[in-house]
């Protein structure tokens, strides 16, 4: 399907399409709910400062997470975050404010963290996004093979988090 | 890994509606910023428009020169002739005196004589141009100006005016040195 479009016309369809998924990925990484608006937004700035002619929305969504996913690595490089999930922080971003859901929200957000940076996104876009490992592997401009591996890693940093804190409960 | 209910919990976090605000505001702020930089340069180019006229005027209005024997007449009195030359002692059998004045005119300049006569004259022909007491020059011209020689002290001026910029000249004969001098006067 192509969306060529004038991009003042479409910077809202943009954001309504993007903006959530990059701003759970952005927390994933900086885990903190101001870093993680800053470096949507800067993305976003980004491509209004220098807008592109997608072809197609997922070479839309794309550009957004290789972008989102520099500038969230560029900002832990510069040590320029604050790295703490607060629960009234994550509940606050909720669509349907539960407290449950909160909790849980920014449990798996913790659990992100320990996650490799390199491996993490991948481990976002699969697992929790539900993107298949072909598209993972497009967004992400790397080799299938090499979206597994970082997959197969993830998994085993994630389960060796989860037995900590299993041992500590 | 992750089972449904943590997934769910995750993907039910969304961008806060501040975010959305920020990101639409600096979209309209992209849209204006044009307009503000192109008054700006708008604004900028107008300042140095109105500072570059004066120096545009300079070459579009330059006045003509004038000069005898290849100085330059100013404000400093030319020698006209050799002393005795002409001379008001003399004017009995010379009743007039030409002097002759080369000038260049970067544009059209009208000339005026106060007493006698003037002949301009094509340098390269040789060929009188116009003549009168009132003549329009342009370009590379020679003077003739023909005066009555003077029993007493007097002075003959020459007027040059180009689009309203006005040059004077005197022409006189001095009895001390015996000799006729040309000067700009001072405006």
């Amino acid at each position: 399907m192509s969306i060529i479009r004038n991009r003042k016309a479409d910077i809202a369809a943009i954001y309504e399409r993007n903006a959530d998924m990059l701003f759970r990925l952005a927390l994933s990484y900086l885990q903190c709910s101001a870093d993680a608006q800053d470096a949507v937004q800067d993305v976003f700035a980004a491509y209004l400062k220098n807008p592109k002619n997608f072809s197609d929305t997922d070479h839309e969504k794309a550009w957004f997470v290789r972008v989102t996913v520099n500038r969230c690595l560029d900002l832990l490089r510069r040590k320029k975050v604050r790295n703490h999930i607060p629960i009234d922080e994550i509940a606050e971003t909720l669509a349907q404010p539960d407290d449950g859901t909160a909790a849980l929200a920014a449990e798996v957000t913790g659990y992100l963290a320990e996650i490799p940076e390199k491996n993490r996104s991948a481990v976002v876009l699969h697992y929790l996004e539900g993107y298949s490992v072909e598209e993972v592997a497009q967004m992400l401009d790397i080799s299938i093979s090499a979206v597994k591996m970082r997959l197969s890693r993830g998994r085993d940093a994630l389960k060796s988090v989860m037995i900590k804190e299993e041992k500590n409960v | 890994m992750f089972d449904r209910k943590q997934s769910a919990a995750f993907r039910s976090i969304t961008a806060p509606d501040e975010l959305r605000e920020k990101i639409l505001a600096m979209e309209q702020g992209t849209k204006r910023k044009p307009h503000i930089i192109i008054s700006i340069c708008t604004a900028a180019a107008c300042l140095l428009l109105i500072a570059a006229i004066p120096l545009l005027n300079r070459p579009l209005q330059r006045n003509p020169v004038f000069y005898v024997n290849g100085t330059t007449i100013e404000n400093d009195a030319v020698l006209l002739t050799e002393s005795g030359e002409a001379a008001p002692i003399m004017a009995r059998a010379v009743p007039k005196y030409t002097a002759e004045i080369s000038a260049e005119f970067p544009e059209k300049t009208v000339l005026t004589v106060s007493e006698g006569n003037m002949e301009l004259i094509n340098p390269d022909s040789t060929g009188v141009v116009s003549s009168g007491t009132e003549c329009t020059a342009d370009g590379e011209v020679l003077i003739r100006w023909s005066v009555d020689i003077p029993v007493n002290d007097a002075e003959y001026y020459l007027t040059a005016d180009t689009k309203g910029e006005i040059q004077k000249f005197v022409l006189y004969y001095d009895f001390g040195k015996s000799a006729w001098y040309i000067m700009q006067e001072n405006n």
